[in-house]
């Protein structure tokens, strides 16, 4: 099964992510499909639009702009 | 004043920490390491297996984490309610805590399934001191 999270985190570094940083840098783009279905404030406001719109799990939000999480150092596995 | 104190062993300091993906402490309590070298807190394989078992748990987002020096890395991350367990007084809940967005670790680390990062401790009044870590809720401002 595709996961909604899975395709979509790809679609928006492939074709998204250039063009809603300049203008809409941390807010959160929801998305279906592979394709930005709203923009809002926050997580949590996407995340209610997104379960009211689809239903969890038929859906996923990225934030736009985040900067890569620093962990401290131990094994993360492989590199993607 | 609620508060937990935890003794520091073996330079970590472990504590029990309630994760959910609705209700507030309806979830499950689990092992977590504080961490304040990690900006965001992360949560294990086995994290997501127990809260699965009422409803399948599908990642809300993907993020990209990165250990100090190495290249980041695509994980999928939860958005989940988590925090720590206190007494309750009067009015004031028996949990603090909130909603997050937390990234899944790759790999099932050893004695812990909650590495709690800045984003949780930050939520509270933490003080490390002579070989134990006491922790707070915060003081909450007036208005």
């Amino acid at each position: 099964m595709v996961l909604q999270a899975e395709i979509n985190f790809d679609a928006y570094e492939a074709r998204h992510q250039a063009k809603l940083e300049p203008e809409h840098n941390g807010k959160v783009a929801l998305m279906r499909n592979e394709e930005v279905v709203g923009i809002y404030d926050d997580c949590e406001a996407a995340f209610a639009a997104g379960v009211e719109r689809f239903g969890r799990g038929e859906f996923s939000f990225q934030e736009i702009g985040a900067k890569p999480v620093f962990v401290s150092t131990f094994d993360l596995g492989e590199t993607a | 004043m609620s508060e937990r104190i935890i003794k520091i062993r073996q330079g970590q300091i472990v504590t029990e920490i309630d994760v959910a993906t609705v209700v507030p402490g309806e979830g499950g309590q689990f092992t977590g390491l504080i961490d304040t070298g990690s900006q965001e807190s992360g949560i294990s394989q086995r994290v997501i297996e127990r809260l699965a078992l009422a409803a399948p748990l599908e990642p809300d987002s993907f993020k990209r984490v990165s250990p100090l020096g190495a290249p980041g890395v695509r994980t999928p991350a939860f958005r989940l309610w988590m925090g720590l367990r206190f007494d309750s007084h009067g009015s004031e809940p028996g949990f603090g805590g909130g909603y997050g967005l937390y990234w899944q670790m790759p790999k099932q680390p050893e004695g812990f399934d909650v590495l709690v990062g800045m984003d949780i401790i930050e939520r509270f009044a933490v003080k490390i001191d002579g070989g134990s870590c006491t922790i707070r809720r915060r003081q909450r401002s007036a208005g």
